[in-house]
């Protein structure tokens, strides 16, 4: 397709009718200062192309001018190896006609005239098509194409764009066409998916078959675990009334029969036994203790008896020899009474023997020796003191003696100290006088005698001492005493032989207390110990212990068993949990209800998913030959690079070197010129088709610098497969380098 | 007529005729909720007519009690409700005498389903057989009941009737609930009889429940089965037996048809339509209508997509002929073919997707393979939709 002219009145800046005539092949460029009134131009192809004759409102003000008026386009046109002209009339009196320029007639009219219009330049419908792909406005050409988004509401929004595309572009490479059917696939498929799961499909479209299905079957689980719980207690209950039953019964059984052994009553029968066992054993020991008592008693009295008697034979016996001693002691003392004097004079005798002595020897001393020995014949013939001597004599002689010898004469003797001698001599004799005093007084013949006396009388003085003892120790109390003492005791002992035990008693008695204890012990060996005894206390209370909770226990389950029962009854009449199995039921219903719905979400998930891999995996396919076209514009102005789309066509990412850049990081002059290669891209990609569109671009490369606006529009000028490319520019210096047509406006005075 | 044949059969001084019915499991209350509302009521219903049907039966032949070895109740745990409306229905019959034994799933418990029983009332016809000693039924013949007293009694509960004394000119009958080797439900293991019992027991017949369809265990021994089938069974559900015994002979014992639904279980392997064709034959039910027949119907083998879609056809044609049609395709797969593909105007994409599909589908080590069929087949159906309405 290819513009030839276009002409435009009553249209926004152009109050005046006005044309280009001048379109041709390639390049052509329309130059001109700010609101010369290209931006209106660009509208008016729009319009004539795009913009339904009947449109009213705003887009409609939008076209006319100032100054009012209805605006009228027409453009003539190369399609599908005719020449045609679209004039559409807009606002009062809208009308549309296409007509055949080399036929010259009107071909269509109006509704009908668009329709042929869309037909011819390629577009489906009212939708802009290719000419949405390859006509840049003047505020877009920043903006990289974006086939199928709507920027004014920002998002994405069918305009054929994408179709078409696909619909080139699948000609030249080998794949699957996305017809219509597949859509209608797709689209069923959606629609039937939108109903059972939400826009992300991760979950159940709420009060969707499927969620209204989970829901169902949630609540029917709840009801049917409410009713299970309620069946499985109702089920326990039953249990537990058969286990109560028998519980009771076998308590009620046990109450009736004592079962020996475990009854109190039998344990308490056995405890009077032990207690009277142990009664009749205290009283056995009573009996033995009284027994061995008694028997004690009467051993004691036998032997007290049988002491007194030796008491007495020892008394009696004791008094014969005490009286026998004291007959002696008066013999003694009889005996001894005259010795005593004797005794008594001994120690004067002995002086006084002394004292003569000692005259005696002293008269001695003074004295002269005489001996007269005496002659056969001589004996009594001499006589000494008168004294006649009849054997021979030695003598001393202390005072003067005479001897006289008979018939001779008479001789005396006398010494110097005769006066000392007198003395002595008187002294002597004094002493011999009271010493034969003394004798006679004690009827001694001599001392030897009295010395003989008293010496006896020392003797039985002794003698006398120890028989005192003696007696002192047989009757330390007398003789007397002793003899009452032996009296008495007589007396005593005859008292008590009356009613006396006797030794017979005594061995009855012992026997009968031997009897006692032997039976005491038996008791005793039979009796209970106090441990038992403890134990079977224990034992009682614990037995009445278990009477006493086996009545409460009977009394407790009896209530319990009404109560259960009564609950069992009420469930039986409220029914619940018979409607166990319904709900069981109910519930597998609602699960496979749910199942059914679930596997159809997931089967229709799944069958979207891969109708959109499938559909994917194609898109990528169908990018690759823009890739491809694009890639040598753009090694021609950035180098080696590469562009890559996303699946709708909209760039996705442009890479220099290493790292991938977005293009919203790129400078606008960069953008700018990415944007105008891709469109350029896609004009080719619609004529190599055979489906070539012109590309139109307001006031592009705004913001390019010299080199790049060079290099852009050597790929412009060399894009010589697209038919036709429109630039319209404030800037004509800078687009000198572009070869190409120079196109004109003139006046047009339009035909009525 | 029949009327002169027994006062004649009267009038013989020996042997008597003692002629009863035999049924069992009839599992009143069951709910069905299974099923849809509608449906699940008239299979309810069904089940209360049990009563009716067997009392027709049993005067048809002659019968005046009705033995029903077990399971008379669904549950325990019923709604008294329930139970009223099954004595009131056994009153109405009230020229006949049934006798009741507790099964495994209506075991006679304290505060059991019989303890309601005797609560509501039992009707003077009918009697609750709560215990194991002989019963006089009239003066030919004596019943041995073997009510089941706990779901688990852990004894044979029949052993008493070897010991049980009776007169000599009765028949002995002996009445139990229970498994007997390979019959019974799989749950009463618990519940294990001899299988000689009628033999040991010198039983002339022994009446058996538990077992939903009608068997004979030998000569003298046999389950009646339900007789009205309560699931799509893998038996012969549906009768009742009407048991002739002469003097202390078993004269006979003739299986009574006594359903109301038809209950089917097919299973077919299936290549093509001819294939699903052939199947119709076996849906109509000899006795039954097809409103009155359920069907389980599994498949198996491989359709092509586009068979496939026609039983989809089928089966909502012949689930408005039966009364229920519950096919089971999970076996059935779909042929990946490309001329059966093309065929449904399969071509680009979406021939792409179809085999990409139909090879998940066939593949059984693939998770999705179930949603990958049922995928094909809306893909199928949708292409189809969408050319339809393609210009």
């Amino acid at each position: 397709m290819k513009i030839l002219a276009v002409r435009l009145a009553a249209f926004r800046r152009f109050d005046e009718p006005a044309a280009i005539e001048d379109f041709g092949d390639g390049v052509n460029l329309l130059c001109g200062p700010n609101e010369m009134g290209k931006s209106t131009m660009f509208q008016a192809l729009e319009a004539a192309f795009l913009v339904r004759h009947k449109v009213s409102g705003g887009v409609l003000d939008g076209m006319r001018p100032y100054a009012g008026g209805e605006p009228l386009v027409e453009v003539d046109f190369e399609a599908q190896g005719g020449r045609w002209r679209i004039r559409k009339q807009f606002g009062r009196g809208s009308s549309a006609v296409l007509s055949d320029l080399i036929s010259g007639g009107a071909v269509a009219r109006n509704a009908e005239a668009e329709e042929r219009l869309s037909a011819l330049t390629g577009a489906s419908g009212d939708l802009p098509g290719s000419l949405g792909l390859v006509w840049v406005r003047q505020q877009r050409t920043l903006s990289p194409p974006d086939p199928d988004f709507d920027h004014v509401s920002g998002k994405t929004k069918a305009r054929g764009e994408g179709a078409i595309l696909r619909d080139v572009i699948s000609r030249e490479i080998e794949t699957a066409a996305f017809d219509a059917t597949f859509e209608g696939v797709r689209d069923r498929t959606k629609r039937a998916l939108d109903l059972l799961a939400t826009p992300s499909r991760n979950a159940a479209k709420k009060d969707g078959p499927l969620y209204n299905a989970v829901k169902l079957r949630e609540e029917l689980k709840a009801r049917l675990d409410e009713t299970r719980a309620i069946a499985q207690a109702a089920e326990q209950r039953l249990n537990q009334i058969a286990a109560m039953t028998a519980r009771l019964g076998e308590l009620e059984a046990q109450a009736q029969s004592q079962v020996t052994g475990e009854g109190v009553a039998e344990l308490e029968a056995r405890r009077a036994a032990a207690v009277a066992n142990r009664t009749e054993r205290d009283l056995a020991r009573q009996a033995m203790l009284r027994h061995e008592a008694e028997h004690a008693a009467a051993a004691g009295a036998l032997a007290a008896r049988n002491k007194s008697a030796e008491e007495l034979a020892a008394k009696q016996s004791a008094f014969a020899a005490a009286s026998e001693i004291a007959q002696r002691i008066e013999t003694l003392t009889a005996e001894i009474a005259p010795d005593l004097a004797a005794a008594r004079v001994i120690d004067r005798l002995g002086e006084l023997e002394r004292q003569r002595a000692l005259a005696e020897a002293e008269l001695s001393g003074h004295a002269a020796h005489v001996e007269i020995a005496l002659e056969e014949g001589g004996r009594g013939r001499v006589e000494v003191g008168g004294e006649a001597l009849n054997e021979s004599r030695s003598f001393q002689v202390v005072e003067p003696v005479e001897i006289r010898i008979a018939g001779v004469g008479t001789i005396g003797i006398s010494t110097a100290h005769a006066v000392r001698g007198a003395e002595l001599r008187r002294a002597s004799e004094a002493a011999g006088a009271e010493i034969a005093q003394v004798l006679a007084e004690i009827g001694a013949s001599s001392i030897e005698e009295a010395r003989g006396r008293s010496a006896t009388a020392a003797k039985k003085q002794v003698e006398l001492s120890g028989a005192r003892a003696k007696l002192s120790g047989l009757a330390p109390r007398g003789l007397d005493t002793l003899a009452d003492d032996i009296a008495q005791l007589a007396a005593s002992i005859a008292a008590s032989d009356v009613g006396a035990v006797s030794e017979m008693d005594v061995e009855r008695l012992r026997s009968a207390a031997v009897d006692a204890r032997l039976t005491f012990n038996a008791l005793s060996a039979r009796a209970m110990s106090d441990d038992d005894f403890r134990k079977l206390d224990a034992e009682i209370a614990a037995a009445r212990n278990a009477e006493a909770s086996r009545k409460s226990e009977i009394e407790r389950l009896r209530q319990e068993l009404a109560h259960t029962k009564g609950a069992q009854q009420a469930l039986d009449e409220e029914g619940r949990a018979s409607e166990l199995a319904a709900h069981q039921g109910e519930f597998e219903r609602a699960d496979a209800e749910m199942q059914r719905w679930r596997h159809e979400a997931e089967a229709l998930r799944l069958l979207e998913r891969t109708l959109g891999e499938i559909e994917a995996r194609a898109k990528a396919a169908y990018s690759a030959p823009i890739s491809r076209r694009v890639a040598r514009h753009l090694e021609r102005v950035f180098g080696v690079s590469e562009l890559t789309f996303r699946d709708d066509f909209a760039i996705d990412a442009l890479r220099r070197g290493e790292r991938p850049e977005t293009v919203s990081v790129l400078s606008d002059g960069t953008r700018e010129q990415l944007s105008l290669l891709v469109r350029l891209a896609f004009a080719e990609i619609l004529a190599e088709s055979g489906r070539g569109v012109p590309l139109v671009v307001d006031d592009p490369l705004a913001y390019s610098d010299d080199v790049r606006l060079a290099a852009v529009c050597g790929e412009l000028a060399a894009a010589t497969s697209v038919p036709q490319i429109i630039v319209l520019t404030c800037r004509e210096k800078a687009f000198e380098i572009l070869t190409g047509r120079r196109l004109k406006v003139t006046n047009w005075r339009p035909e009525r | 007529m029949t009327a002169l044949k027994l006062t004649d059969e009267a009038a013989k001084p020996w042997p008597m005729t003692f002629r009863f019915i035999h049924s069992s499991d009839w599992h009143l209350a069951k709910p069905f909720r299974r099923f849809a509302p509608g449906l699940a009521g008239e299979l309810a219903a069904a089940r209360l007519g049990i009563i009716e049907r067997l009392a027709k039966i049993a005067r048809e032949r002659g019968a005046r009690h009705i033995l029903v070895a077990g399971d008379i109740f669904d549950s325990e745990l019923i709604a008294t409700s329930e139970i009223r409306r099954a004595l009131a229905q056994l009153a109405e019959e009230s020229d006949l005498a049934w006798l009741l034994l507790p099964g495994n799933h209506d075991p006679l418990r304290l505060s059991g389903v019989w303890d309601q029983v005797s609560r509501l009332g039992v009707p003077p016809n009918v009697t609750v057989l709560s215990q194991a000693a002989p019963l006089a039924l009239g003066s030919d013949a004596v019943l041995l009941p073997a009510p089941v007293t706990s779901k688990d009694p852990g004894r044979d509960i029949t052993e008493w009737m070897d010991t049980a004394a009776t007169p000599a000119s009765a028949a002995r009958i002996g009445l139990a609930h229970g498994s007997i080797r390979g019959f019974g439900s799989d749950d009463d293991a618990s519940l294990l009889m001899a299988p000689d019992r009628a033999k040991r027991a010198g039983l002339q017949y022994l009446a058996l429940g538990d077992w939903h369809g009608a068997a004979r265990i030998s000569a003298d021994t046999w389950y009646s089965g339900t007789p009205e089938p309560d699931q799509f069974p893998d038996n012969e559900p549906g009768f009742a037996l009407a048991v002739t015994v002469e003097g202390t002979q078993l004269a006979g014992v003739e299986k009574v048809p006594a359903a109301n639904f038809t209950w089917m279980r097919l299973e077919r392997n299936i290549h093509s339509l001819a294939d699903l064709s052939a199947i119709e034959p076996d849906l109509r039910p000899a006795g039954g209508t097809l409103a009155k027949t359920l069907v389980r119907l599994s498949l198996d083998g491989h359709l092509s997509l586009a068979d496939r879609a026609a039983l989809d056809l089928w089966q909502e044609d012949w689930s408005a002929r039966l009364r229920v049609l519950e096919i089971d395709d999970k076996r059935l797969t779909i042929t990946s073919c490309s001329g059966d593909f093309e065929s449904l105007g399969l071509s680009g994409p979406l021939l792409e997707a179809a085999k990409h599909l139909s090879a998940m589908s066939s593949d059984p080590s693939n998770g999705e393979r179930e949603a990958a069929a049922t995928a094909l087949l809306r893909l199928a159906g949708f292409t189809a939709q969408a050319r339809s309405e393609a210009p």
